[in-house]
């Protein structure tokens, strides 16, 4: 009997699991070649021009003491639409995550609808939604604003919702049994343990912002972004480095300053 | 007719489940009932009927003379204001004190603009102070609630009921996560309140010795119906062990996960606790 056991060898994943594998390999190796062969990569023009890397980052080794002030004037402007979006967008978000987080909303096919056109905004991205709100109301930051607010409104209901269903029926049952009403039990029974987490959420989002509303530049909203543009038009390579650095000095200061925000805050919500 | 409370013929189904198969109940002013029974035999679902946390499939609920089954937005809001529920995981609001939660108390009987501004009367907060006092936790009133112990949690709970005024106090599982000398304490209040208040006090109990210490009146449940109701002279050991029987298998068999998610979705109150309790 003991024999017989150790004579059959044991196979440490099942049959089906161990030819699925290479199966799925070969999969993937197909996917990528027929990739690779659909954009009909230049190799040969990639290698011959390989030789003037050198001499164009060359170029790129200097700064325009000059162009400081206006780049940092112009960051200011990015900044300022990040932040305007943000403020706005957090409103409009705290607003529409209550209605539709699935404890807290007061119908559910209106939860529904607002989750389904969540989904859509963030399936679009941010860029397209900008260059609709231009093709509707025309250039400037008027439409950058606004067309910000769509990814911001949609990171920021998603985010919403998951704090609201963390904190489950308990109180809210508890309020309602005292006979409150809808709003007084928002007020009152959810906001309070959810503000830390609400504002741990929005200074998140305040890093994306500040990114994407330089992006925005492509598409000709004023900032920071879109005198790269003008910059990176004229191959003004000393320009293009400094205002790099005044993005890049920007960005890590504000990930660091969120950085230690959001630890205050989740300290806050363990003690 | 001296009832507060009259049950007829509650229904309630989740699904496949029946939780209430006609309930037949009447509840007098001053008394304390505690209502036994197994897991899923429907004691929450009862209880949760009476305020309409539940919408019961059929039958009736008339308190205070309104037919709270047919109540619906104000109507169901002002009733409910003179029902005082409590619960067994305390359900306070976490980040703010203990004062704040007593007064919560009053929100059903608070236009909104009031409430908002959080302007409640002095003469309501000198109340709140005498409930937070006669369970012994007025020096803890600017504590934040999610700092106090389980016991200090349910007393809190108790003086948002009571805050209330009630004429109905509701009570679904107190002291199931209570330590035993919390769980006295608990009960022995509840019981007092009732008396001294002339209230109508209705416990859900899952241990059957506290129920006979301290009910006036018990009712076993059992499978959505009354199997016993009477004196706790009158539950013999015999039946008290007959409400228990077999009453797993009925849960196990009857009630799936899908159904039990289904449920929390579509009514919006987890039947879990009873299920896991």
């Amino acid at each position: 009997m003991k024999m017989k056991e150790t004579a059959k060898k044991i196979q440490l994943t099942p049959l089906s699991t161990a030819l699925k594998t290479p199966l799925i390999a070969a999969l993937l190796v197909t996917v990528f070649v027929v990739s690779v062969m659909a954009l009909h990569l230049d190799i040969a023009k990639f290698q011959s021009r390989l030789a003037n890397i050198g001499k164009t980052l060359s170029h790129f080794v200097a700064f325009d003491i000059p162009t400081l002030p206006k780049a940092l004037l112009e960051m200011l402007s990015s900044i300022s639409l990040g932040i305007g979006a943000l403020a706005i967008g957090s409103v409009i978000s705290l607003a529409l995550s209550f209605l539709a987080a699935a404890n807290t909303t007061p119908n559910r096919f209106l939860a529904a609808s607002i989750k389904g056109g969540i989904a859509l905004i963030r399936a679009v991205p941010a860029l397209v939604w900008v260059l609709m709100v231009i093709a509707s109301i025309g250039f400037g930051n008027t439409s950058g604003l606004v067309g910000l607010l769509f990814p911001t409104c949609g990171y920021l209901i998603k985010s919403f919702i998951a704090s609201i269903e963390d904190k489950g029926m308990g109180t809210i049952e508890a309020l309602q049994a005292t006979g409150a009403g809808w709003f007084e039990i928002m007020l009152f029974g959810v906001l309070p343990g959810l503000l830390t987490s609400l504002l741990s959420w929005t200074s998140m989002r305040l890093e994306h912002n500040i990114a994407e509303s330089i992006s925005l530049g492509m598409v000709g909203v004023s900032g920071v972004g879109s005198m790269l543009m003008r910059a990176l038009g004229n191959y003004h390579y000393a320009e293009i480095t400094t205002i790099t650095v005044v993005i890049f000095v920007t960005m890590l200061t504000v990930e660091l300053a969120v950085g230690q925000v959001r630890k205050k805050l989740n300290g806050d919500t363990t003690k | 007719m001296t009832q507060v409370l009259s049950v007829c013929d509650l229904r309630k189904r989740y699904g496949k489940f029946e939780a209430l198969r006609g309930v037949d109940l009447d509840f007098e002013p001053g008394k304390f009932t505690v209502i036994i029974g197994p897991s899923g035999a429907g004691k929450s679902t009862f209880i949760r009927c009476i305020n309409r946390m539940v919408d019961p499939d059929g039958g009736e609920i008339v308190f205070d003379s309104a037919h709270m089954e047919q109540l619906r937005g104000a109507a169901l809001r002002q009733r409910r204001a003179m029902i005082g529920m409590i619960f067994q995981h305390y359900n306070l609001v976490a980040r703010t004190n203990v004062l704040r939660n007593v007064l919560h108390g009053r929100l059903g009987y608070m236009p909104l603009w009031k409430s908002l501004l959080g302007a409640y009367p002095e003469s309501e907060k000198r109340r709140a102070l005498d409930l937070l006092d006669e369970v012994g936790l007025s020096d803890q009133m600017y504590k934040r609630a999610d700092t106090l112990s389980g016991g200090q949690m349910q007393r809190v709970g108790i003086c948002r009921a009571l805050m209330q005024a009630p004429k109905l106090l509701l009570a679904d599982e107190p002291i199931a996560s209570l330590d035993p000398k919390s769980a006295e304490v608990v009960m022995e209040h509840l019981k007092q309140t009732t008396k001294q208040r002339g209230l109508c006090c209705i416990v859900n109990l899952h241990q059957v010795e506290f129920a006979r210490k301290y009910a006036d009146r018990i009712i076993g449940l059992k499978a959505g119906r009354v199997v016993f109701e009477g004196s706790p002279a009158t539950l013999s050991d015999a039946v008290a062990r007959d409400i228990y029987e077999n009453a797993e298998s009925r849960l196990e068999n009857q009630l799936t996960g899908a159904d039990i998610a289904r449920i929390e979705d579509e009514e919006r109150v987890a039947l879990c606790e009873t299920v896991a309790a």
